[in-house]
This record gives C-alpha cells, structure tokens and sequence, in this order.
C-alpha cells in the first residue's frame, strides 16, 4: 500500500447513533456506557480496517486525536481504551503512549488452534441443532467459483472464505462461541488474507469446505467436527512452516 | 475477606526498590483483580445471594478514587460478569442454563484442543503429575471426601489446559473458570457423578501418557460435553 504511513482512519459518522435507531418513543438513555460502547466499536473497527501486519503502518494511537475525531470527551475514550487493552488489540506503554498490538508468529498460531477449537465444536453443535435450510445457504457462499478457478478471483475467493468460517460458527447457534470468536476474527482475517494465495491454498481450501458442508448436511457430527477442525489446523501447521515474516 | 487489608498487603508484599510506578493503570489493574476475585468468591447461584454492588461502597473498601473502580468496572461488565442497571445500580451476572452449557461446551473445546497439543509437546514429567492429583483417592472412593474430590477435580482440569502450553487457551478459559468451577461444585454430588468422573480422568491420563493425539482429544471433550448433557437434564435450578 502505497500510503502505507497513514495513521488510523476513524469515522464518526459510521454506525448510527444507538439511541437514534430505537424507533419513535423507544430512545435508550444517552449516558456514558453509550458513548463508551460506542467509541468501543468505532476504534475496534478502525483497527480491523488497519493492515497492521504491513510494516510501514504507524501503531501509535494519539488519545487526543481520538477525543477529537469521535467528538466525546476523555473519558469515554479512556474507557473505551481501557477494555480494547483488556482485550489485547492494544497495550499502553508508560511515557511513551497507546500502540495497536501485533501478535507474535507464536500467538499467531495459538489463535487459530482456539479457533480450530471453536469452530469445529460450533460444527458439533450445527450437526445437531441448525436447520436443513440454514445449512443450505452454506453453499451458496461458493457458487461464483464453482465454474472458474478460485486462483482467478483470489480476493472474492478470501472473502468468501472468511463468509464460510464465520457462518459455520453462527450455525452452531452458540452465542459464547460466536462471541470468544469476535475477538479472534480481526486477526484470523488478517492472516487467512495473508495466506490464501500462498501454494494454491485456495485450491485446496475449496476442496475441504466442499466435504466439511457435506458433512454437516449428513449430519455426521463427528465427521464435521474432525474436517472442520483439521482444515483449521492445517491453516497453523502452514503458517509455522512459512510465515517467518511475522517474527 | 477485607479488601483495603489485601491492597496494602499486595503492595508492601514487593521487594524493596522493586516498587512499580503507581500510575492509573495499575490502580485500575488492582481494583480489577480484587473485584474479580471477590465475585469468585461470592457463590452466586445461592438463592439468598445480594448481587448488587454499590460503588460509593467499593470506593471506600479499596481506598481509591471513583476512576479506577469504574474502569474496573467498565472491564468487568465487558466481561459479562456485572450489568449496570439505568438508576438501578450495578448487578454481579447470574448465567441461566442456556449460557452454562454454552460455556461448557466451549471449555470442551478448548481443553480437548489443550490435551492434542499436550499430547505433541508436554513433556513426560508434566504429564506424570496429573495422576498425582488424585493419589488421596485410590484407596478410599470420592464419595468419601466430595469437597477433596470437587478441588481436585477442578485442579485436574485447569492442569491438563495448561499441559498444552497455549497462553491463548489459558487465557480464554480463564473467564470461564469462574462459573464452570460453581457448575463443577453443584453437579459433582449428583448421580454418582464423582465415581464415574475419575474413571474419565485416569482414560484422559492414559492416552495423554501413551500420545494418543486423537484418543486424548476425543475423551477430553466426551467428559465435560457429558456434563453439558447432565447440566441439560437436571439442572432446571439454574432458570
């Protein structure tokens, strides 16, 4: 990226205020835990939107630029800092100031063996519960590459992917996994972009999510659970062996 | 349990001269840990239990000013342990049924992910101390001493997530402990529970001992979803 430099895009006027979309007479109060909640979601998307693995991008987060492009006092963006530290996106540093936080190659791959976890327990759970025609929508994710190589369209086919895990995981109708799942997406995504057009990994990725659908609608719940477990699995054990560029 | 004494003692418990800075952060740091460990402590599934929590009330217990306890506070809430209620106050987060099992299910995840991994990198020591967790037992059956057997059941199963060495695993199953530890508590009285679950622990033991990656995965995850499906059936408490 050519502007690699730039620092952190934030847009005030992105989700709608919370109390403006209760309808008429159902206004939310406006107090604090709004704004936090909402400055929350604005800085933690900003951050997902971030390429943070590029290594021109600036890091640092500047509280009163935030202050002033969210037009919130302080300390709803204290707050909302408070919680993205407790959840790891970012770490302050005494003197010095606020950083988005890049995982190491190890926690890198820690990620994705809980979300291996994760997922092919949602795929368990979806064998079980989910509905014919829920399952049904799986496929659709992949009609466009059905006809032509997903090589051909590698940042659709990334997409499309990243549809794919997250829906298994809302199929498992586990709102705690959907959940502890949140948090790990921002860098999985970051990470499956990264990889997906390494080795003909597309190719190959297709191939598995074809078997893991046709498990679930056999509703062969060990089955489902062990592809979509391992599919992930194979994401860590290649990254182990070629991502070398995020130590 | 006296919440200034413990600050103070926290504090004077460091070396000399290896004092950290007392900066906001780690006040709000402090006050984190004291909450979260007082809520821990609180059994909050007893009927008769007060869940609210008056901050004036928090404030003057730990000794600090209202910022660090609402950042506390603000990460605890995050972290679905309290709920502020609007012109109500602050409530501790009793889970119902649906959520326990969603939370079980999801520690069967993690743990049977935690013993494959275990299985490829804990080395034959680590391994070996499992078995040690529940010597006291061998001779007499756990119904004897279910309060021993409830701790040293909750130890095995904090033991073999930290046997697979994923700090993100440890982490992530951290926030859970708290209440599948009280679920653990409850049910392991329940239908000879107890006997039946350290038949479970020494198969676990086994193929952890003999690196049977896909056995110790699948007998990890078959033990607590079993509990999920006994939570399922009798524990209509909970709602």
């Amino acid at each position: 990226m050519s502007n690699g430099a730039r620092p952190v895009q934030l847009d005030p006027s992105g989700p709608p205020l919370l109390a403006a979309s209760g309808g008429p007479l159902a206004l939310a109060p406006l107090n604090t835990m709004s704004l936090r909640d909402q400055a929350y979601v604005l800085i933690k998307n900003a951050i997902a939107d971030t390429d943070i693995y590029d290594p021109k991008q600036e890091l640092r987060l500047d509280e009163r630029q935030l202050t002033e492009a969210l037009g919130v006092s302080r300390t709803p963006i204290r707050e909302a800092l408070s919680l993205l530290e407790q959840e790891g996106f970012i770490c302050t540093v005494p003197r010095r100031g606020i950083y988005i936080v890049r995982k190491s190659k190890r926690e890198i791959i820690e990620m994705i063996q809980v979300w291996a976890a994760l997922e092919s327990m949602a795929a368990r759970l979806a064998t079980l519960h989910a509905t014919d025609a829920e399952m049904a929508k799986l496929r659709h994710l992949f009609d466009e590459f059905m006809n032509s190589p997903p090589a051909e369209h590698l940042s659709e086919y990334s997409d499309a992917n990243i549809a794919f895990h997250t829906a298994v995981i809302a199929l498992g109708g586990s709102q705690t996994i959907v959940d502890a799942t949140r948090n790990l997406l921002s860098h999985a995504r970051a990470i499956r972009r990264a990889t997906i057009g390494q080795n003909d990994r597309a190719a190959r990725s297709i191939v598995d999510h074809l078997n893991i659908i046709e498990a679930l609608e056999r509703r062969d719940t060990e089955s489902a659970e062990l592809l979509t477990r391992q599919h992930t699995l194979e994401l860590a054990a290649h990254i182990e062996r070629h991502c070398d560029f995020l130590d | 349990m006296n919440m200034t004494a413990s600050i103070i003692q926290r504090a004077a418990s460091t070396a000399p001269l290896a004092l950290a800075p007392l900066n906001a952060t780690s006040l709000r740091d402090q006050a984190y840990a004291l909450l979260k460990g007082a809520i821990a402590d609180t059994d909050i599934y007893a009927p008769q239990q007060e869940l609210r929590l008056d901050e004036r009330q928090l404030t003057t217990a730990l000794g600090v000013s209202r910022t660090p306890i609402r950042e506390a506070l603000s990460v605890l809430e995050q972290e679905g342990f309290i709920r502020t209620v609007p012109r109500r106050g602050i409530y501790i987060v009793r889970k119902s049924k649906r959520e326990i099992i969603e939370m079980i299910h999801m520690w069967a995840a993690l743990e049977s992910m935690a013993a494959r991994l275990a299985t490829q990198q804990a080395s034959d020591e680590d391994i070996a101390k499992l078995r040690h967790l529940f010597d006291e037992f061998q001779g007499s059956p756990p119904s004897e001493h279910l309060g021993e057997y409830s701790d040293a059941n909750i130890a095995f199963h904090t033991a073999v997530i930290a046997l697979g060495g994923s700090q993100t695993i440890v982490d992530a199953t951290r926030n859970l402990l708290l209440h599948v530890r009280a679920i653990r508590r409850a049910t392991i009285t329940q239908s000879d529970r107890a006997a039946r679950s350290i038949i479970d622990h020494l198969n676990i033991i086994e193929a952890l001992e003999r690196r049977d990656t896909e056995l110790a995965e699948r007998l990890a995850r078959q033990h607590t979803l079993d509990l999920a499906a006994h939570v399922e059936r009798y524990c209509d408490f909970l709602d």
